[in-house]
């Protein structure tokens, strides 16, 4: 791999890890999610999720920080499932994220956008 | 509800077990992880297997989820992020973010570069201050023993004033014209023959008459009649001098500055 290859891939790692932290916090805005059915959601986002066990740490550090709470539930089709659940502080932190995130998402479009004009 | 074959069961075990290790040697909730892992793993080999787990298909369900490493890896990772979690995290986690950053290179060098400016400026500050203080008292320590030494001298000589007393009792009247009238046979000291601010102490082999710092005088001042022979042996420059009265001056090149009582 060479360096400017090692650079992206250190690049888009460190995206996809803030990425990654956004989009679980707005998948259980939605509602009670268990972790299996969390992964699956987010990996419908091509590049979102390259390993899904990284999943894990995240919401065992967001269950810490008191942003989202989790049950234990029986199920028909097997062994009892963990559900996730996003809490009222979680909640206030996915509308400052979400903010955060349109906001600069839209200035990164802007420079985009402005880039392309030129070479245009 | 799946079967799983012993193999799968113990591998499993021990693909959990080498993530709650690394986990906790990351700080992180590890009991947390692996209870979601778990949960993630044997719900996606339950599905993606059928109803028999088997080690060949619970490898190939742990090659989606990724490393036991890869997985921890990440975690240690994002607790560097700077983001709005970190901002409202409770008390034990903003202290970590917290503390985590005057460990940096950065905090490291800024911090080298303002002792580094304080002792720019506070050495030469401490310099200044000790030349002043330097400046000061060395004048002062000097003054002090040229005192003392002018003093001593002025003593010597009002011991020769005695001998020439005794002398002349003994010669009716009649005063010494040189130290060797009075050495030893009126005063046997020798050290009183020499001023002690003298540059060069002088040898005292032969004559008294030519190592005694002192010699007999007869000038434009009728009275005096021993005096330093230098100029040179006090500061400013000048002579003690002892009178016929008794008394000991000190007289500057230009004038009389001192006079001791008899």
């Amino acid at each position: 791999m060479g360096e400017l290859d090692s650079d992206i891939d250190n690049w888009t790692t460190q995206l996809r890890k803030g990425l990654l932290e956004l989009c679980i916090v707005n998948v259980l805005a939605k509602g009670d999610v268990y972790g299996y059915d969390l992964v699956k959601q987010l990996s419908e986002v091509k590049g979102l999720v390259v390993t899904e066990g990284t999943i894990y740490p995240l919401l065992a550090r967001l269950k810490r920080l008191g942003l989202v709470t989790t049950r234990l539930a029986e199920s028909t089709s097997g062994p009892a499932r963990k559900y996730y659940t996003l809490t009222p502080a979680g909640q206030r932190m996915r509308e400052t994220m979400n903010t955060y995130w349109n906001e600069l998402a839209g200035g990164v479009s802007r420079f985009q956008n402005e880039r392309e004009g030129h070479h245009g | 509800m799946a079967e799983w074959t012993p193999e799968a069961t113990d591998y499993l075990e021990g693909y959990l077990k080498q993530v709650r290790a690394l986990a906790q040697s990351s700080g992180e909730d590890a009991e947390e992880i692996v209870s979601g892992l778990r949960d993630h793993i044997t719900t996606k080999a339950e599905q993606e297997s059928g109803a028999l787990i088997t080690l060949s298909a619970l490898r190939q369900t742990l090659a989606a989820v990724g490393s036991p490493e890869s997985i921890v890896e990440d975690s240690t990772n994002l607790r560097t992020r700077d983001t709005a979690t970190a901002q409202t995290a409770p008390p034990p986690v903003i202290e970590r973010v917290v503390v985590r950053e005057p460990a940096s290179k950065s905090g490291n060098v800024l911090r080298w570069v303002i002792v580094a400016a304080i002792l720019v400026f506070l050495i030469p500050v401490v310099l200044a201050i000790l030349s002043i203080i330097a400046a000061i008292a060395i004048p002062a320590w000097s003054r002090a023993d040229e005192s003392e030494q002018r003093a001593a001298c002025a003593g010597n000589l009002k011991q020769i004033g005695l001998a020439i007393q005794h002398y002349k009792t003994d010669h009716n009247g009649t005063s010494p014209t040189a130290m060797s009238d009075l050495y030893p046979k009126y005063h046997d000291v020798a050290d009183t023959f020499v001023c002690p601010g003298a540059a060069n102490p002088p040898n005292r082999t032969g004559s008294i008459d030519e190592w005694s710092t002192y010699e007999f005088f007869t000038g434009a001042d009728e009275n005096a009649i021993v005096r330093d022979r230098s100029i040179h042996n006090h500061l400013p420059t000048g002579r003690n001098v002892l009178s016929e009265d008794g008394r000991v001056s000190f007289l500057r090149e230009i004038g009389e500055i001192q006079t001791s009582r008899p």
